[in-house]
């Protein structure tokens, strides 16, 4: 998009206003002679110079302090912060808290990917199948998680999961599944349902990428699907999942990334009990509690790290370039 | 494909109704619930017996808790509502350069900003953390509204982008020819055009601020700055056996969020495919 090319192609100068309501003429054209010569060099970057200092200052520049920072002692109690190569690393991944917590997050992002697809899929195919007006008034309804904030989203299923008057045990109670309350909390149903609750959050954004996909498949290879005779779970199987990978795969990031950053909804639901700690969490006490800013940024790095390799992967197993 | 509505279609539909409003059907009720009521073995599913003193709890000035409740919330517009503005005019010219313009090192940059979109907040927490401290500027909104705007910018900025690039640059053009100078063009002529795109990125912006909980937590140490995402935490900690108003505050902390997408829906879900899209 060179801009004399932009210029060249003006065929018939779009006469009228196409919706602003400023006339402009030929004032304006001898007051803004002068700063035409600007244009093609300066403007450009003169236009994206907030973004770059907002981006330059506060991601990449911190980002390589952080590099720098975990191969550093970095400790506050001590005045000597000389380099010390990986050490950082291979203490923090030799600590027996952050291999707690690294493995929690692992199951937090296989349960929350697993979850996405199971419940976001389903409702995408579902939304694609409802009419216009119906399909707005429901997408509006399945957005509203996304936007109820993590710390509050903990503190509604906190309700639910409360042993006594809980939702969870109030009803299992009333319809006799069960006779005595259930702490749901504790052991290893905590990260689970921890996991449910970021389910819930993400969904939303999975569900909205999902139908975005699905409305990108031409009719017309339905259109053949059904001349051919495919029964509906065929359709599905054969035309509708393979199609719909880019999407699915950029819906699997979206809840993986959310998954390694895990941390409000465990602060408000379990604290920073060993069965469900994050590796956000763990960042944070080493930083505060252990008062080791060079554990702390190196084990925000592996988190970094691991969210990367995971996009990665996941981009590369399950997005397929996709011709029509 | 638009089928008609066969019982599998409406049995899964009220499973998804469900799935998405009993959680916060759930915490209304137990906010509407007296705290005798809350005693019961067992909890009713409707507000029984009813009360509406939680909420003056919170809400009627005066009191502790309505005092805190409304410092929270103020901070929260300030937080998000900084945040969203500041991102929303940055992110159009960014994304408005972008789209029309192809200059030197224009593609590294872009492709720069697209890899920040998956950099995790964590990353870049701890330095951030320790200049905010050395400059003196913990506890105050400076830091919380930057970050807020860093961790959006990526996504704002690509939104804007593939909406300037889907206007036809026909009318630019020929107010170029007329002779108006390029922020003239995008104030005035490519802004009106963009009023949806603007809303969309900045509802967005503006729903992610709201919601931030791990910077504020970061910066915080009063709750001068503490939004209600701090708030909620702080008085279910406080207020232990008091659910019912935790629970209330629960509902106020997520009403704003909730009506800015049942009101603007239409902007956020076309703002969340351009972000999604491609």
């Amino acid at each position: 998009m060179d801009r004399s090319v932009l210029t060249q192609s003006l065929g018939d100068p779009v006469g009228g206003d196409p919706g602003g309501d400023e006339p402009v003429g030929g004032r304006a054209l001898l007051r803004r002679i002068g700063r035409r010569g600007l244009q093609p060099r300066f403007l450009p970057y003169l236009f994206v110079a907030a973004t770059v200092v907002v981006l330059a200052g506060l991601s990449l520049i911190p980002l390589a302090y952080s590099i720098s920072g975990s191969l550093h002692r970095g400790s506050l109690l001590s005045t000597d912060h000389s380099f010390i190569g990986l050490h950082n690393y291979i203490a923090v991944l030799t600590d027996p808290d952050f291999q707690t917590a690294f493995k929690n997050t692992l199951a937090y992002l296989v349960y929350t990917d697993i979850g996405v697809l199971l419940v976001g899929l389903p409702i995408a195919l579902w939304l694609r199948g409802l009419k216009r007006r119906r399909r707005a008034v429901m997408l509006t309804i399945v957005l509203i998680p996304w936007a109820v904030p993590g710390t509050v989203n903990g503190e509604l299923w906190s309700l639910i999961f409360k042993p006594t008057n809980g939702l969870l045990n109030s009803f299992l109670l009333k319809v006799h599944i069960i006779h005595s309350n259930i702490v749901w909390l504790e052991g290893a149903k905590a990260l689970p349902l921890v996991s449910l609750t970021l389910i819930w959050q993400t969904v939303p954004i999975a569900a909205l990428i999902m139908l975005a996909g699905l409305e990108y498949i031409p009719g017309e290879i339905y259109e053949q699907a059904r001349i051919d005779g495919a029964s509906r779970l065929r359709t599905l199987r054969r035309v509708t999942l393979p199609l719909l990978r880019p999407a699915t795969a950029i819906s699997l990031v979206v809840a993986s990334i959310s998954a390694i950053g895990i941390y409000d909804q465990i602060y408000v639901l379990t604290g920073n009990a060993q069965n469900t700690i994050s590796i956000v969490q763990q960042t944070y006490l080493y930083a505060f509690k252990v008062l080791d800013f060079g554990y702390a940024v190196s084990a925000a790095m592996i988190g970094t790290i691991a969210s990367v390799i995971v996009s990665l992967v996941v981009l590369k197993f399950i997005y397929r370039e996709i011709a029509f | 494909m638009r089928s008609r509505l066969t019982p599998l279609r409406l049995g899964f539909g009220l499973l998804v109704l469900l799935w998405c409003l009993v959680p916060i059907y759930w915490a209304l009720n137990v906010s509407l619930t007296t705290p005798v009521g809350l005693l019961n073995a067992t909890a009713s599913f409707i507000p029984h017996p009813f009360t509406a003193s939680q909420y003056t709890q919170m809400l009627h000035p005066g009191t502790a808790n309505s005092t805190a409740f409304y410092l929270a919330l103020r901070n929260s517009v300030i937080e998000a509502g900084g945040a969203m503005i500041i991102t929303v005019v940055v992110a159009l010219f960014g994304g408005y350069a972008f789209a029309r313009w192809r200059f030197a090192g224009s593609r590294t940059l872009f492709l720069t900003v697209v890899a920040t979109l998956s950099l995790p907040l964590l990353a870049v927490l701890i330095p951030l953390y320790r200049w905010a401290a050395d400059l003196g500027i913990l506890d105050t909104f400076t830091p919380i509204i930057l970050l807020a705007v860093a961790a959006s910018l990526p996504l704002a900025v690509w939104i804007m982008r593939s909406f300037v690039a889907a206007l036809p640059p026909d009318i630019e053009a020929a107010a170029r020819i007329d002779g108006a100078g390029e922020v003239r063009i995008l104030c005035h002529i490519v802004l009106p055009l963009l009023r949806p795109a603007v809303a969309a990125v900045g509802i967005i912006v503006f729903l992610t601020s709201w919601s931030a909980f791990l910077v504020p937590v970061f910066f915080t140490q009063t709750s001068k700055t503490q939004p209600l995402t701090v708030f909620v935490p702080n008085l279910v900690a406080k207020t232990s056996q008091n659910i019912g108003l935790q629970a209330a505050a629960a509902c106020l902390a997520m009403l704003v969020p909730i009506v800015v997408v049942v009101l603007l829906h239409r902007f956020l879900v076309s703002g969340l495919l351009r972000g999604a899209g491609k």
